[in-house]
């Protein structure tokens, strides 16, 4: 009992520290506030409000609960595929976080110091379960209600209500456990750890472009044992037929399994916690390739390759590219964009996030393929260009945070550490963007004059992207980092404003090339025009892109003058 | 141009109903090392941050080497600071975060990497320039941010606690560094709680007491002090003018 009260303690201390900090910057707390009220939209569905039903058409919780009456055995099917999805969203979701979170990479010295070690461990889990949760709760929750009010019976939101808390509780904890209890199991592999987040953003996109992309992948899960979560929904449900045992069999499941997971979570942590890290490991390696690169074997193991051959081209390429690029940069912002470049290739995992645009309109992509073909080239290019903008320019204040003093104090700091990152993404920015274009375009069958103007898009988007980048992530700072002085990864909801800030600044592209036309799909309402609707593509999107991005340069650069470094 | 350093009148910082700073006026002469004292939570850092242009007064005005704090493009050319963290990148060696920050401040690149070569040995750094910061010991971080701080030659340093961490050679070293700077016409504006290092280094000692300056003096005039009545440490003079239950009468007369 004593246990339970310390382990709430922590979490709940922890927690409150994580508030606070929320609350220092509002728009973080905002930020959430967002996300959960999109999260809400999509669950809750249209509601027969006037204006709202105009405003969210889609169906959600309010309308499979209204045809509880009519079509009760549609309901319960739907309810298991649900059911089944969401656990597997939400324990993919928990699991990527456990695999990322700093929590886990070094033990917090003050409890260890003052508690059993296990009450450390699931104080911390609490702390995480926490945060994830606000999130998750409230989109649980409002679905139940909504769901209830369809039906009209109070009684169907006892089921509902717990179902799906069980439901959000169970993906929750088990996903953690298995994020966890992988990292662990990699730790003794520094290349495999280093290279975790990557690792689980395939593993997870993998997952959800199967679950959109095949239309039987729900039903399947639905045939599974987790099909019965849907059945412990709909057991308050008057009218459905669903198996009471099912939802008893579950419950009880859940909870075996949340004792199973919470072993594994202290088990992993403990590895986690105590793994003793050589920090200069890598770097004394990487000097001793330099300085003997004619002996590339290393005593930890053979397979040394792959590095080998980047450390090789990083000091042959990238000198000659530093020489003519400080040729056209100042001094200050060329230290900068070198720093940068340093700070990346040693902390790779800040820049893992680079891949997200793939992972989240992936599946758009096949979509569109389909009814646009001639969009395509469009849509990578957007993905490639929104990509650029992910890295260190999604976090400049977060990035430099303890450096922030005495960059302050430097005559041209600010400016110059805002000039410096963006450079270090352009550089290899602009070209992947361009190639990306060019090869995307030409597939397709873009005349030379479409494929100029893909290009001069690519450009237009990439660059201004770098502009809004760097203007949402100082209004949405991450300053957490693994470690005070070291890069740390872009605040979740700058990543999810940025992309749908690049997703509107593609807008005219999409609008200008889908007037291309094409041949062999459908034929569109819009009239063929294809070189007018590219040149139109390319004068908005230059204009658009180019004066957003600059608002946003201006933003962070407004930000960086006014801030207090050290003081909130 | 003045041949005060810094000079601030009434200088005050409240964070809410709290006065972190208090009508704090200083005139620093150019090429003095001035100590800085006080208990924990005096105001010395926040009074560093306010010299610094990093946050601004409440009320008060100040001028560093000449220029008001007012305009940060004016002071901060004059100026170099090393907060109480190093303000360091972690992914960086030693010597590429000092590289950085001289092309940061637009240094001429042969004079850069001689000085920094020449720090580095005299705080016997060489050895481990080339290993990453993040693999560097409390003290060995604290040294590479004082070098970064006075790398350029600033007109005044601020330097917020500089021997912490340094173990006793290291923090031989500081002493003699900063005490060849000052011969080099800097202005060495410094906190600590090291008394011996004040006593030893600074032309002026002012102590703060809950962002009040309770005194200002010499080392030597210090130690003379009335209170006292007799020839005294100058930890005595610290206990006794930072001590609250005599707070009301050296209040009534700040510099006796
Ligand atoms: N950002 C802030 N918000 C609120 N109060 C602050 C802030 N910064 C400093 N203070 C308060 O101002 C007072 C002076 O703090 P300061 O850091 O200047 O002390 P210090 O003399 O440097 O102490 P130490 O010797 O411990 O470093 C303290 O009471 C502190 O609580
Ligand atoms: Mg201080």
């Amino acid at each position: 009992m004593r246990r339970a009260a310390t382990i709430a303690l922590v979490a709940a201390v922890r927690h409150r520290v994580e508030l606070r900090r929320r609350r220092d910057h509002p728009q973080l707390g905002l930020a959430v506030f967002l996300g959960a009220a999109v999260g809400t939209l999509f669950v809750v569905g249209s509601l027969p409000i006037p204006y709202y039903e105009a405003f969210w058409p889609e169906p959600g919780a309010f309308h499979y609960g209204t045809l509880v009456a009519d079509e009760p055995d549609r309901v319960l099917v739907r309810a298991r595929e649900i059911a089944a999805i969401a656990l597997v969203v939400i324990a993919g979701l928990a699991g990527l976080s456990a695999t990322t979170s700093e929590d886990w990479d070094s033990p917090p010295v003050e409890l260890l110091t003052a508690v059993p070690l296990p009450t450390a461990i699931l104080g911390v889990l609490g702390d995480e379960l926490l945060e994830s949760s606000w999130f998750v709760v409230p989109v649980a929750v409002a679905g139940s209600l909504a769901f209830a009010a369809g039906t009209g019976q109070p009684v169907v939101l006892v089921g509902v209500l717990f179902g799906s808390l069980v439901i959000v509780a169970t993906g929750l904890v088990i996903g953690t456990a298995i994020g966890i209890g992988t990292r662990a199991a990699i730790r003794g592999s520094p290349r495999l750890y280093r290279s975790r987040n990557a690792v689980g953003f395939v593993a997870l996109f993998v997952t959800f472009v199967g679950l959109v992309a095949s239309r039987t992948a729900g039903g399947a899960l639905a045939r599974t044992p987790l099909g019965w979560y849907g059945d412990l929904l709909l057991v308050t449900t008057a009218g459905v037929d669903a198996t009471l045992a099912y939802g008893v069999v579950a419950t009880v499941g859940s909870g075996v399994s949340l004792a199973a997971a919470l072993a594994v979570v202290v088990v992993s942590a403990r590895v986690l916690w105590f793994a003793e890290v050589d920090h200069d490991h890598d770097h004394s390696h990487e000097h001793e390739r330099d300085d003997r690169s004619h002996t590339p074997t290393t005593e930890t193991n053979g397979v040394d390759t792959e590095s080998t051959a980047s450390t090789a081209t990083d000091s042959s390429v990238q000198s000659p590219l530093e020489t003519t690029l400080g040729h056209v940069l100042s001094r200050p912002t060329m230290a900068v964009t070198r720093a940068t470049w340093r700070r990346i290739r040693r902390s790779p995992n800040a820049l893992v996030f680079v891949v997200l645009p793939f992972a989240i309109v992936g599946p758009a992509t096949a979509n569109v393929a389909i009814q646009w073909p001639q969009l395509v080239p469009v849509l990578v290019t957007l993905y490639a260009a929104a990509a650029v903008g992910l890295g260190t320019t999604l976090n400049p204040i977060g990035n430099e945070r303890i450096a922030l003093p005495a960059i302050l104090t430097t005559p041209t700091g600010r400016r110059s550490v805002l000039r410096g990152h963006a450079v270090a993404a352009l550089v290899p920015g602009v070209p992947t963007a361009v190639t990306v274009a060019i090869v995307a375009g030409s597939v397709t069958g873009y005349s030379v004059g479409q494929l100029a103007a893909l290009v001069v898009v690519a450009v237009a988007l990439t660059v201004g992207g770098v502009g809004v980048s760097l203007g949402i992530g100082s209004f949405l700072p991450n300053l957490k980092g693994p470690t005070a002085a070291s890069l740390s990864p872009p605040e979740l909801y700058a990543m999810v404003g940025y992309l749908f800030a690049m997703s509107l600044l593609s807008t005219p592209a999409f609008a200008g090339f889908a007037a291309i036309g094409s041949g062999n799909a459908n034929p569109s309402e819009l009239p063929t025009l294809p070189i007018y609707g590219p040149a139109f593509a390319v004068v908005v999107t230059v204009l658009l892109a180019g004066s957003v991005g600059f608002a946003g340069y201006r933003y962070a650069a407004r930000t960086l003058d006014r801030y207090e470094a050290g003081g909130e | 141009m003045s041949d005060l350093a810094i000079e601030t009148v009434g200088l005050t910082k409240r964070y809410g109903d709290e006065t972190a700073v208090s009508d704090l006026s200083l005139e620093i002469d150019r090429g003095t090392v001035y100590g800085f004292l006080g208990p924990n939570g005096a105001g010395k850092t926040t009074t560093m941050r306010i010299l610094t242009t990093l946050t601004r007064p409440t009320s008060g005005s100040a001028t560093v080497a000449g220029h008001s704090i007012e305009d940060r493009d004016a002071v901060t050319p004059h100026i170099g600071y090393l907060p109480e963290d190093p303000p360091i990148y972690d992914e960086l060696t030693g010597r590429e975060q000092l590289e950085y920050v001289a092309g940061l401040r637009d240094l001429p690149s042969e004079e850069a990497s001689e000085r920094i070569d020449d720090m580095l040995e005299r705080f016997d750094l060489l050895e481990d320039a080339d290993k990453r910061i993040d693999a560097y010991s409390k003290g060995m971080r604290q040294k590479v941010g004082v070098i970064q701080a006075v790398l350029h030659e600033p007109t005044v340093a601020f330097l917020d606690e500089p021997t912490s961490g340094l173990d006793p050679r290291a923090a031989r070293t500081m002493r003699n560094t900063i005490a060849d700077l000052a011969d080099q016409e800097m202005t060495i504006f410094l906190s600590t709680h090291i008394l011996p290092v004040v006593d030893e280094l600074a032309d002026t000692i002012g102590v703060l007491h809950n962002g009040r300056l309770v005194a200002e003096g010499a080392p030597d005039t210090l130690k003379h002090r009335a209170e006292t009545g007799e020839e005294g440490s100058l930890e005595d003079v610290f206990l006794a003018v930072t001590d609250e239950t005599e707070y009301a009468e050296t209040e009534s007369e700040p510099t006796a």
